[in-house]
């Protein structure tokens, strides 16, 4: 099988209008931020509006464009139809916890009935998720792009929402069946019970889950972009990282390797060593995944911070590099 | 005296070889069997697993340093494999078993069922008299059960009692 090379550039995704949501993920350190801005920054110029979400819990959005991101989306300064925000899964799941301890103190029920809840492994982030979900389906966005958290947890949970459905509605078969003997009992204790908005609330969540979830798996809507950097181990978590989103059935074609040392004239004794090695891995890159686009992205000699500098990046993302 | 010998024998012999022997030789057969049945199942559990074998020391042998796309591509073959062969002996063990049953079921007709054809053969006939004036009259009455005469030990009884002395000491 001799195919030509597919184009070593992110054009694709330009191209792709139905696409709805892309990640960018990979392993910490490669670039993950740096190209999901570039990404962001690329595909406001032909989308009606982008929104790039970091579900990172270091939240280097801010870092990357100077200006501080909360959990609501706001515009970029600089862009028109480019917003931001930064979103902490763990840290709103908390939230909702407190808000329903909030809402009927000293319950012993409730209490426990949600330690059952979230005793199924992972719940915590898939809620988390579904929730920001629906609050971004509601606002309207053209296209939207993650910058998930190093280990990919984010997708973690869509490795098990069989699972997850299943034991959501065990739960909530199980509140139906002893709720009426959980209210008596706790009506005979004098304590007020209302461990049914919590499993409504999963219920509704339910919905959203298996939702977002076809939708992940649909390749016209959804896309994964790995970065990585010409190195063995992050060569060996990217495989690993595309064997799994197979496995989930989501959709990615693009790799992008960063901080590579393209200069072929290049002087320095330490770049010649580093060079070659990168190049070796490289052409490891190419031969394994034929199907990809490959974009090879030159290190470049500062750090790219600040709208100005991303902007100048993200071209690289979308004009191959040429030797200056 | 060489009837109560021979029961205390077969006693011992039934104990050591539940013990020590059984599982083996179930296993042993099983084995056999699976190798001879020409069970489509176990045929291509064996061939999954010999494969399986061969892909793991391919992987072994291909550097994943100097020829990733290799190892990587062999990586995934066997990560398919394995998936495969999971599941293949998720089925093959529930075939085996029924088939382990068989077999263990088999040893224990041999066995037991031996042991209890000759109790009950020689149900009435005694394995020793107890000495006179030893033992009150009821207690003869119950060695004797079930149908030996009174004032002898019945071979249910000898069993009984050699199978209590041999478990309880080894």
């Amino acid at each position: 099988m001799s195919l030509e090379p597919l184009p070593g550039t992110l054009e694709n995704l330009l191209e792709q209008t139905s696409l709805k949501w892309i990640f960018v993920g990979g392993k910490g350190g490669v670039g993950k931020t740096t190209t999901s801005c570039s990404l962001a920054i690329q595909m406001s110029k032909v989308r009606k509006s982008v929104l790039l979400i970091s579900t990172d819990p270091a939240h280097n959005l801010s870092d990357a464009f100077g200006t501080k991101f909360g959990k609501e989306a706001r515009l970029i300064p600089g862009f028109e139809n480019l917003s931001a925000m930064e979103i902490d899964p763990n840290a709103s799941i908390q939230e909702m916890l407190e808000q329903s301890e909030q809402q009927n103190p000293n319950n012993p029920m409730s209490g426990m009935m949600q330690d059952l809840a979230f005793a199924i492994p992972g719940i915590d982030e898939a809620l988390a998720f579904a929730e920001v979900m629906k609050e971004v389906k509601s606002m309207n966005f053209d296209c939207v792009i993650f910058d998930t958290a190093p280990t990919g947890h984010t997708l973690r949970f869509l490795n098990f929402p069989t699972v997850l459905e299943k034991a959501l509605a065990k739960l909530s078969g199980l509140t139906s069946r002893f709720g009426p003997l959980i209210n008596q009992m706790s009506g005979m204790l004098g304590t007020n019970t209302n461990q049914e908005d919590i499993f409504a609330k999963m219920e509704g969540m339910r919905g959203s889950i298996s939702e977002v979830n076809k939708q992940f798996k649909n390749p016209d809507l959804t896309t994964f972009v790995c970065v990585c950097i010409s190195e063995f181990l992050s060569l060996y978590e990217t495989e690993r990282m595309i064997q799994e989103l197979t496995s989930y059935e989501i959709d990615t074609h693009n790799i992008v390797v960063n901080q590579l040392l393209l200069d072929p004239d290049t002087k320095c004794p330490q770049c010649i060593a580093r060079r070659k090695m990168q190049q070796k891995y490289l052409s490891q890159i190419e031969e394994l995944y034929e199907d990809f686009h490959i974009v090879k992205v030159p290190q470049v000699p500062s750090e790219v911070r600040g709208t100005e500098a991303l902007t100048k990046f993200s071209d690289l993302l979308i004009h191959p590099y040429v030797k200056e | 005296m060489d009837f109560l010998l021979f029961l205390f024998c077969l006693n011992l012999f039934i104990h050591l070889f539940d013990k020590y022997v059984k599982t083996f030789l179930v296993n042993q057969g099983f084995r056999v069997y699976a190798r001879f049945s020409g069970s489509p199942e176990f045929k291509s559990y064996n061939d999954l697993r010999l494969q399986l074998l061969s892909t793991k020391r391919d992987l072994n042998n291909v550097s994943a340093q100097d020829e990733f796309a290799k190892w990587a591509r062999l990586n995934r073959k066997f990560d398919q494999l394995n998936v495969k062969w999971e599941k293949q002996s998720k089925i093959v063990s529930q075939k085996s078993e029924g088939v382990k049953k068989l077999i263990s079921l088999t040893f224990w007709i041999v066995t037991r069922g031996y042991r209890f054809i000759v109790q009950f053969k020689n149900s009435g006939n005694p394995v020793f008299a107890v000495p006179e004036g030893m033992l009150p009259t009821w207690a003869l009455w119950f060695l004797a059960l079930p149908k030996a005469k009174t004032g002898y030990v019945s071979v249910a009884v000898w069993n009984f009692a050699s199978q209590k002395v041999i478990s309880t000491l080894l």
